[in-house]
């Protein structure tokens, strides 16, 4: 357990921090609820198969299709890790994928660096339009690289 | 022209790196870097030159020619793994002779001879590269400037600059002093919130690089996470508002006064767990080192050989100073008492320090944080 120590020196000489605090980390927010549409040139794409992918400590991924209106959701994926115990940065990344005719294809990945849920939009729900012809972009505007067509509302 | 990073740049950087892991976001972080490195998606074992990322079981990180407004420059990004955590918490650490010749920790030497071979190929493929900046987060900062060190001291580059965030110490005071020559101090910007206790570990015999000024010191608040300012998202938010190095330097907050230690010493209350008393234990570990040093020329054998630790070898140069004269005695004794006190012993003056006894009291105090550990472990399991 020598990989805990510093826990405790940070106890030790941060006595301010409550140390119940700390136990309570366990539970991170790996993917918020995602609600999205999409379309091809402005109709929607509907009943087409969306991936969704993350990796904190494995990757993981789930599936799901769009209805009529192009839209698919998912709802939010919590998982626990005794790593958040240690001052190891929280990193994991996250991608959306639509597949059209056997072959995937990215529309949003992020590197999500906070355990709350909505980080990915700095407390903002996750709701996104995505004009598959739209061309892939970098963002920083929520700190790290988020990169995709999509668009949200400011 | 001015070729160094903004506190910004290397921060964003050194927070990016972590992208590299996930096949998910790597591609994300050579997209948002194709105008600043030559840097492809193609792996070292593939071939292509210029830019290649190596992913290694305790280290991955970026090697690149810098291009556009970087051209005739070079980045080499690093981020640590979970497996080097121990490393950094192994209050008996042993020490190594580092590839550059000098004392440095054995966790983070091993990190980096992971990456040595690709370093080297990398800087022999450089053509026209005037610097190089090595950038690195926690302990990707230590492997950073042990990458940095080796750099200088095996390439023909001209300037070799370091920046690192919440990075942990790396060496003994040789290694420390080395390194801070070789980069020359000017070109190492070590960025550190007040609150972060990383920087803090390990402590004493472990020196900063650079030795010669107190880096880049952020004040930051005490959080309710103990490590919370130890992310990079602190670090990237402080850079942001602080704007340049300046900056940075300007606004930092003095730093603890060899009077502050002294009286800190000599004072007989009992430790406290205040905020910084790990701090001020090291100041005050370095204060007395130095007086014994400079006042009876005993000199710390911090070499590689033997079976000693670091522990045997402190307990026995405190012991040695205790019988010099009566002068060295009594700062061995403060802080000796210090010491003890953390662990709710109350020493008497004429108490004998002997090798053994000092010992015993740095043990007891190792021991004290490992039953606190265990306790912990076992709430969290």
């Amino acid at each position: 357990m020598k990989i805990i120590i510093i826990i405790a020196l940070a106890l030790m000489f941060f006595p301010e921090v409550k140390s119940m605090s700390i136990f309570g980390v366990g539970k991170t927010c790996v993917f918020s609820a995602v609600k999205v549409r999409v379309t091809n040139n402005g109709s929607p794409l509907k009943n087409i198969q969306i991936i969704r992918r993350w990796e904190w400590n494995k990757l993981e991924e789930e599936k799901t299709t769009t209805d009529d209106n192009g839209v698919f959701e998912f709802p939010a994926v919590f998982e626990s890790s005794v790593s958040r115990l240690l001052p190891m940065e929280l990193v994991i990344a996250q991608g959306l994928y639509i597949v059209q005719n056997g072959e995937e294809k990215k529309i949003w990945s992020n590197s999500k660096r906070e355990a709350e849920e909505n980080a990915e939009f700095d407390g903002k729900p996750f709701v996104l339009n995505c004009e598959i012809t739209n061309e892939m972009k970098i963002y920083r505007d929520y700190g790290s690289i988020m990169r995709t067509l999509c668009t949200w509302e400011d | 022209m001015s070729s160094t990073l903004t506190p910004i740049y290397a921060a964003n950087l050194a927070a990016d790196v972590y992208n590299v892991k996930s096949a998910m976001t790597r591609e994300d972080f050579v997209e948002a870097y194709k105008t600043d490195m030559e840097i492809g998606d193609g792996n070292f074992a593939s071939g292509v030159t210029g830019g290649y990322i190596i992913k290694k079981p305790q280290v991955m990180a970026v090697f690149s020619a810098g291009k556009g407004k970087y051209k005739g420059q070079a980045f080499i990004a690093i981020k640590g793994t979970a497996s080097l955590y121990d490393a950094l918490t192994d209050l008996n650490a042993g020490v190594r002779s580092s590839h550059t010749g000098f004392s440095v920790h054995q966790g983070f030497y091993h990190a980096f001879d992971s990456i040595q071979f690709e370093l080297r190929k990398f800087l022999s493929d450089l053509k026209g590269v005037s610097v190089v900046h090595c950038v690195g987060h926690s302990l990707g900062g230590a492997i950073a400037t042990l990458a940095a060190d080796w750099t200088k001291a095996n390439s023909a580059i001209p300037a070799v600059k370091l920046y690192t965030f919440g990075s942990p110490r790396v060496g003994l005071d040789g290694f420390a002093a080395k390194c801070t020559s070789r980069l020359v101090a000017q070109n190492i910007y070590r960025a550190y919130h007040r609150t972060d206790p990383v920087p803090m570990v390990p402590t004493w015999p472990f020196y900063h690089v650079s030795n010669t000024d107190n880096g880049y010191l952020i004040d930051s608040p005490v959080s309710g996470a103990p490590w919370e300012y130890h992310l990079m998202k602190h670090y990237i938010k402080s850079t942001k508002s602080l704007g340049s190095w300046e900056n940075m330097m300007s606004n930092r907050p003095a730093s603890m006064m060899d009077s502050a230690v002294e009286s800190w010493l000599k004072s007989d209350s009992i430790m406290t767990y205040a905020a910084s008393a790990l701090e001020i234990l090291n100041a005050a570990f370095i204060y007395v080192i130095k007086k014994v040093i400079n006042l009876a020329g005993i000199a710390l054998v911090t070499g590689a050989a033997g079976t000693l630790t670091l522990m045997d070898r402190m307990a026995m140069f405190m012991a040695k100073a205790a019988k010099v004269s009566k002068d060295l005695s009594i700062w061995v004794f403060y802080l000796v008492r210090k010491m003890a006190s953390l662990i709710g012993i109350k020493i008497k003056e004429d108490v004998d320090l002997t090798v053994a006894f000092i010992r015993k009291i740095f043990m007891s105090m190792h021991r004290k944080i490992s039953e606190m550990i265990w306790r912990i472990g076992q709430e969290v399991s």
